[in-house]
């Protein structure tokens, strides 16, 4: 009789998710040899947009936590990257005769502070990349997440961060660049030689396949239903034993660092960073690709990041006004389509479907095996 | 009988309105406790307090003689007290199996939840607790899709397997037909061979099926205390009960 | 949008004596005078504020095209000042007539069908705000427009001045004018809510809608009005700040945070709480700055609001909720 119950199987490989997949990557493989340059750099670019958005939607879309910082880790990651490239070049590059980036000179620095000079160095960059956003967003995390602050309360934290950070690096003009931010970044080298975009735009692509097959994996566990249990009534699940705090500063930061990475990876594609990455229109821009594309559906954000971006590719050249037509359209979606795009999507197409097992149980098997 | 669970002079305030006034219980090993008293005598407030839900005033709680008043509610949790709250307190999006799948005993840390396996013995846990709650042929729907009662059963059947040594029960009956509050009884009566009970009731044929000692809770403080028998035929509770339905008619 | 979210705090250009207290000496004049200075700021946060304070301190409502609707304020004044060249005070009740109106469309098309999804809501207001500076922009270009002050509001008030007749203590005439609009239309707030009927109605229905629909109280009338008359003091503040600096499509932008943070400070249960977050932030801001520099003081007071609402989420002045 517990035969049904015996047979279920949580995490199992799914064949319908990784055709749809497999095919969908194929396309992503094939792109940078059917379309131009600027294609590629904006695919590049809309794809980390993607992956931003994914970190997102696994603290937003599963654990219910709304957060316009995500911006903000992002940029952090970027200049970490930024003053690496910065400062391998900078001794070739500037005109100046010092080893110092152009931005410190014209703001009158003699010596290369003593906290961005071990930036140089390739293994201390990436370990910034990843480690100052997870870093930030542990010691927040730990702040906010252990008291009773719940719900807009949060979300009104993360805008308060957003914005002092944005003052921040802006008034830190000598150190950051300020307004401008760090400007004319060099390409990334493979030991000493430049790699070039098709190659970033492979990294980029391995990145994001990366970060979504891991967040599915992370979310298909047991760990998986304890976010959504939390989204969904955190206090019940304490009273199981759960601690809540805990799950959540993990979460938190986890992404915060995949963030990181990809704005790291954004820096070399860009050549600049700036500011306006930290400031709040940016961070809700990322809470809109997760509201777009669809809530836990990790792919829908990615999708809505994509699209967007091409549509405002596309509208910027027709319009000026192409910001009015992104606006209607967030409205539009919200207001009619309020579960995001995928929900669009035929049943047997979303995730949770796509995820199960090949065989899955079905209501005629519990039956059947209990006759 | 070794006391696995006492409440000293308990006190609840929530802003300036006194809702426990100084209570006193003691619940031993294998015990089945029964509280009653009308509406907003602080039935639930007590248990709140217990599991760390409602801030203690004054007053102390013990849980194996170790001091857990104020704990926060998931150190309580895995100390081993359980609760089934009023209303069915469950995850409507999750399905049965999930829900029970989350209340599992077990290891509840963050690496444990994201490298566990769902082993035969935990899938053979969670059959039986289906099966003794009567919800096997609804595993694998969704709790928004059942009825009250049977969401009633899902908690049941979370704390079940909690498997805490003592578990707390609110109203488990609230909104049962007499079948099922009768398997109820009997599910309790056979948890309580190895556990301790606290349960909350209001339906008094239920009360004496499964009553061992009934506490009588009245405006925050203890009214009475014994057995069904001396319980139904004090004074002191049959005037707080005068007018109400008097509790010796059957449900 | 994004190059506006990066401008300093907007009364940086405004503080008197900044460029005069430029010893370091700890100069007791000088800290009189951006005390005064932040009584100026205060006025710009109250006035701000106050719109906030009612559609999400007493109806809940996250807009986040709130920074907007002081835009749209700020664009009326302009108008009025284009077409009719009428003194800025005078067009003071047509930019709140105006953003009203604006706000009941908002109301009767937005807000209504998103009543009680406090997310979508936040995400339909994001989408307006974008609308409407689209809209704005389309109709005006993004060139920054300007406003002048009446004459007989500009220059200062001389508190004190040295033997050269140099201001030492002075304010702006133009920012006490904004203190006492604000503090004008705080005291004409709370009398409408706490002393009419309507009022009391208001209060009824944001306490307890389906009770106040049972007393026969039309629910929906309520919400519509409220909504439009925060809409509205947001107008009134758009239009006399239009003043201070330059109109521009994204000048809204720059109030919407600190908006936020002055009611979420103060608390949102009683209107009074508005008063006492813009005076708390404001005269922080300014003192910290004084001391330090404006942008320290800006992080610094964010940070600080941070720590408040981690502790103490429901604000300052809150009636303490049962648990």
């Amino acid at each position: 009789m517990t035969d049904a119950v015996m047979g279920f199987r949580q995490t199992t490989f799914p064949l319908k998710l990784a055709l749809i997949g497999g095919i969908g990557l194929l396309i992503f493989v094939i792109l940078p040899f059917v379309v131009g340059d600027f294609q590629i750099s904006l695919m590049s670019k809309l794809l980390l947009f993607g992956s931003l958005a994914i970190s997102l939607d696994l603290v937003w879309g599963f654990t219910g936590i709304l957060s316009f910082a995500h911006g903000v880790f992002f940029t952090l990651g970027g200049y970490a990257m930024a003053y690496y490239l910065k400062l391998n070049l900078s001794a070739e590059n500037n005109t100046y005769g010092i080893a110092l980036p152009d931005f410190m000179v014209w703001n009158g620095l003699e010596t290369l502070p003593w906290f961005i000079a071990p930036l140089q160095y390739f293994p201390v960059a990436i370990a910034a990349m990843i480690g100052v956003p997870a870093l930030f967003a542990f010691i927040i995390g730990s702040f906010i997440f252990r008291s009773k602050v719940s719900g807009v309360y949060i979300t009104i934290i993360t805008l308060a961060i957003s914005s002092a950070l944005t003052t921040f690096f802006v008034s830190q003009q000598a150190y950051t660049g300020g307004t401008n931010g760090i400007t004319d970044i060099s390409s990334l080298s493979f030991f000493g030689t430049p790699i070039p975009l098709v190659g970033l735009y492979f990294i980029i692509l391995a990145y994001t396949v990366l970060v979504l097959a891991f967040s599915w994996w992370l979310t298909q566990s047991n760990f998986g239903l304890i976010l959504r249990s939390i989204n969904e009534n955190e206090k019940r699940i304490a009273f199981l034993g759960y601690d809540v705090a805990r799950f959540k500063i993990f979460i938190w930061t986890l992404s915060a660092a995949m963030a990181g990475i990809a704005g790291g990876l954004f820096v070399p594609l860009n050549k600049f960073i700036s500011p306006v990455y930290l400031a709040v229109a940016f961070g809700t821009q990322v809470v809109i690709w997760v509201a777009i594309g669809g809530r836990g559906t990790l792919i829908g954000p990615l999708v809505a990041a994509i699209l967007l971006g091409q549509v405002q590719n596309a509208a910027e050249k027709v319009t000026q006004d192409w910001q009015l037509i992104v606006g209607i359209l967030l409205l539009v979606v919200v207001l009619f389509i309020p579960s995001g795009l995928m929900s669009l999507l035929p049943k047997q197409f979303s995730l949770s479907e796509l995820s199960k097992p090949s065989g899955a149980l079905r209501r005629n098997s519990v039956k059947n095996a209990s006759q | 009988m070794d006391v696995v669970l006492s409440v000293k002079d308990l006190q609840v305030v929530f802003s300036g309105f006194r809702a426990l006034k100084g209570v006193n219980l003691e619940v031993g090993d294998r015990e089945i406790v029964t509280i009653i008293g009308p509406n907003g005598a602080g039935k639930s407030t007590l248990l709140d307090a217990i599991v760390g839900k409602s801030p203690v005033a004054s007053g102390h709680v013990y849980y194996h003689g170790r001091d857990i008043t104020n704990k926060s509610p998931y150190e309580i949790a895995r100390m081993g007290i359980g609760r089934k709250f009023q209303n069915p307190n469950v995850y409507n999006e999750l399905t049965v199996f999930e829900n029970i799948l989350l209340a599992l005993k077990g290891a509840h840390g963050i690496l444990d939840s994201i490298t566990d396996k769902l082993t035969r013995g935990k899938k053979a846990k969670i059959g039986e607790v289906l099966e003794r709650t009567g919800l096997l042929e609804k595993a694998f729907d969704k709790v928004s899709s059942l009825s009250h009662g049977q969401k009633q059963w899902v908690e049941i059947a979370m704390v079940i397997a909690q498997d805490p040594s003592v578990v707390l029960l609110d109203e488990p009956t609230a909104g049962m037909t007499a079948d099922e509050t009768y398997m109820t009884g009997e599910i309790i009566k056979s948890i309580a061979n190895d556990h301790s009970l606290v349960v909350i009731e209001h339906d008094m044929e239920f009360v004496k099926q499964i009553a061992q000692r009934i506490v009588v809770l009245h405006q925050g403080e203890t009214l009475a205390e014994g057995s069904v028998q001396e319980v139904q035929t004090n004074p002191k509770v049959i005037e707080v009960y005068l007018g109400r339905e008097r509790i010796n008619v059957a449900a | 949008m994004l190059d506006s979210a990066l401008s300093l705090p907007l009364w940086q250009p405004f503080l008197l004596a900044q460029e005069e207290a430029a010893t370091e000496t700890f100069n007791a004049v000088a800290l009189v005078n951006q005390t005064l200075n932040g009584i100026g700021i205060i006025g710009i946060l109250l006035l701000t504020a106050l719109g906030l304070a009612i559609t999400f301190g007493v109806m809940r409502i996250i807009n986040l095209a709130h920074g907007e609707f002081i835009m749209l304020g700020a664009y009326v004044t302009f108008l009025m000042q284009d077409w009719f060249g009428l003194d800025l005070l005078l067009t003071i009740p047509f930019a709140f007539l105006g953003t009203a109106i604006i706000g009941a469309i908002t109301e009767l098309t937005i807000i209504r069908r998103l009543y009680g999804r406090p997310l979508e809501t936040l995400l339909a207001t994001w989408g307006l705000s974008i609308v409407l500076q689209g809209v704005v922009k389309l109709i005006f270009t993004a060139q920054l427009k300007y406003v002048r002050a009446p004459a007989y509001l500009s220059g200062n008030i001389m508190l004190l001045t040295d033997d050269a007749g140099s201001p030492l203590v002075a304010i702006s005439y133009y920012r006490m004018f904004i203190v006492l609009i604000a503090l004008a239309l705080l005291g004409l707030t709370m009398y409408l809510f706490y002393g009419t009927p309507w009022g009391r109605n208001v209060r009824a229905v944001t306490q307890n809608r389906e009770m106040a629909k049972c007393l026969g109280i039309n629910t929906q009338m309520v919400d519509l009005i409220t909504f439009a008359y925060g809409c509205g003091l947001a107008g009134v503040a758009g239009s006399v700040i239009s003043a201070l600096k330059s109109v521009a499509p994204p000048m809204g932008q720059d109030y919407l945070v600190d908006a936020w943070m002055v009611v979420v400070t103060g608390g949102v249960d009683k209107l009074i709480g508005v008063l006492a977050g813009s005076v708390l932030i404001g005269e922080a801001n300014a003192i910290i700055a004084y001391l330090l520099n404006d942008p320290v003081a800006r992080v610094l007071v964010l940070a600080a609001i941070i720590v408040l609402i981690r502790y103490r989420p429901e604000g300052l002045f809150t009636v303490q909720k049962r648990a």
